[in-house]
């Protein structure tokens, strides 16, 4: 979707300093938060589409907000939309509430999230044995699609030409799709595009960037 | 349906209202909470990538290795983690400079750097760096040579991008502990380059 996350080449905006290193988690509720999402496991959440969740924040809400009031947002959203939570118990979190009916559902503890979850060799690339569409090498153009729900490929290369740089081997799709489309695995590579190509005369010469896409959103260049 | 939540900008309030409640619900474990950001506060960080980093410099072969593959590299030495284990290292030299951003939100190598800092995932950040990368890092105090090739990493997909900066001048026989002390953060996303005076 075309939405104001999508801020490649925005102009306008003025730079932050940059800070020291140290803690990143610098307020007692970013705290508490980056906690929450990262440990609420519960099945049935709605926790596709996450991605598309943030995105669909309304565009000038979501520019006015701090990084990790977007994450609020989406947890709020998340239980909220699975029925977990209702609005009347958020507004009045010491009240009354109902007690949520899942059989055998323990939270998980400290081990099963950072041992299981957040340190596990977990691995987007998948096993699958794919022809891949494109070669390194290969002109391709990214295709100029402007879809309603989620997707990876930025408004900036769209209709751009560039070059295959490096074949990331398989990795499912993350578009959101039309409902009843199945997801399918597909390769994904580095592509890359001249300053030029993409911002024309005050795209730098010696500029390059390199966009990760899937077969899905290229087409070869007749 | 009455909304009685806190306003939008109260982010405390709001917060503690959903720990509150999921919690009493017993939805969440607190102890689960409370591991998941010492995890991220002092488990992954930096001081990871800048050990890559380190030995890349001594060891021809680890480099050679890390460029081609580095996810195979980083489980050798049990770096992994969730959303960072596709992970590709690009090396900066003296005719080519590369910086990482996410334009679409603010995807970042955690497993070898850690949570980002709030510069990389301000929309400035990612509005600027795709378009004129060269002012944004002119602006962060590295102004480079025009004849410097600026290679941009925009982490659209689940794939992140490690930054193996040049190797500081005067740094002839440092121990790899002694190199990795000199790697700054902000060096391996690209946004400034090392020198032996220029310590963290």
């Amino acid at each position: 979707m075309n939405g104001a996350h999508d801020l490649g080449g925005t102009d306008g905006f003025t730079l932050p300093q940059r800070e020291a290193e140290g803690p990143v988690l610098k307020k007692e509720w970013e705290r508490l938060l980056w906690g929450l999402v990262w440990s609420l496991r519960v099945p049935g959440i709605s926790r596709g589409g996450r991605a598309a969740m943030e995105q669909s924040i309304p565009p000038a809400l979501y520019l006015g907000m701090p990084y990790y009031a977007r994450w609020l947002y989406r947890a709020e959203q998340s239980v909220l939309e699975s029925g977990l939570v209702t609005v009347e118990e958020l507004g009045n979190p010491d009240g009354p509430l109902s007690m949520p009916d899942i059989p055998d559902f323990e939270p998980p503890g400290p081990e099963v999230i950072v041992d299981g979850f957040l340190a596990s060799d977990f691995c987007a690339e998948l096993d699958v044995d794919l022809p891949p569409q494109f070669s390194v090498g290969d002109a391709v153009i990214a295709r100029n699609e402007h879809p309603v729900g989620h997707t990876r490929a930025p408004r900036y290369v769209r209709g751009r030409r560039g070059t295959i740089h490096r074949d990331h081997g398989v990795h499912e799709f993350q578009d959101q799709l039309p409902p009843g489309v199945e997801r399918k695995a597909q390769h994904l590579y580095s592509v890359m595009f001249t300053g030029r190509e993409l911002w024309g005369s005050r795209g730098g010469s010696r500029d390059r960037v390199y966009v990760d896409l899937w077969d899905d959103h290229l087409q070869a260049v007749a | 349906m009455a909304d009685d939540r806190p306003a939008q900008a109260d982010y405390d309030l709001r917060t503690r209202a959903l720990v509150s409640v999921l919690t009493r619900k017993g939805l969440v474990d607190p102890a689960a909470m409370d591991a998941v950001v010492e995890y991220h506060e002092n488990q992954v960080g930096p001081h990871i990538g800048a050990g890559l980093v380190a030995r890349s410099w001594v060891d021809p072969d680890y480099r050679r290795r890390l460029l081609a593959d580095a996810r195979a590299v980083a489980r050798e030495e049990n770096v992994t983690g969730f959303q960072s284990t596709d992970l590709v290292a690009v090396a900066n030299t003296p005719s080519v400079h590369n910086l990482v951003v996410c334009t679409l939100c603010s995807c970042y190598p955690w497993s070898v750097l850690g949570l980002p800092p709030t510069w990389y995932k301000d929309s400035a950040y990612r509005a600027r760096a795709v378009i004129e990368p060269r002012n944004v890092l002119r602006e962060f105090g590295l102004d480079l040579d025009d004849e410097v090739e600026v290679r941009v990493w925009d982490s659209t997909a689940e794939v992140r991008y490690l930054v193996i900066p040049q190797r500081p001048p005067g740094t002839d026989g440092m121990s790899v502990e002694q190199l990795a002390a000199l790697v700054t953060r902000d060096s391996m996303i690209g946004a400034e380059t090392l020198s032996v005076s220029g310590q963290k």
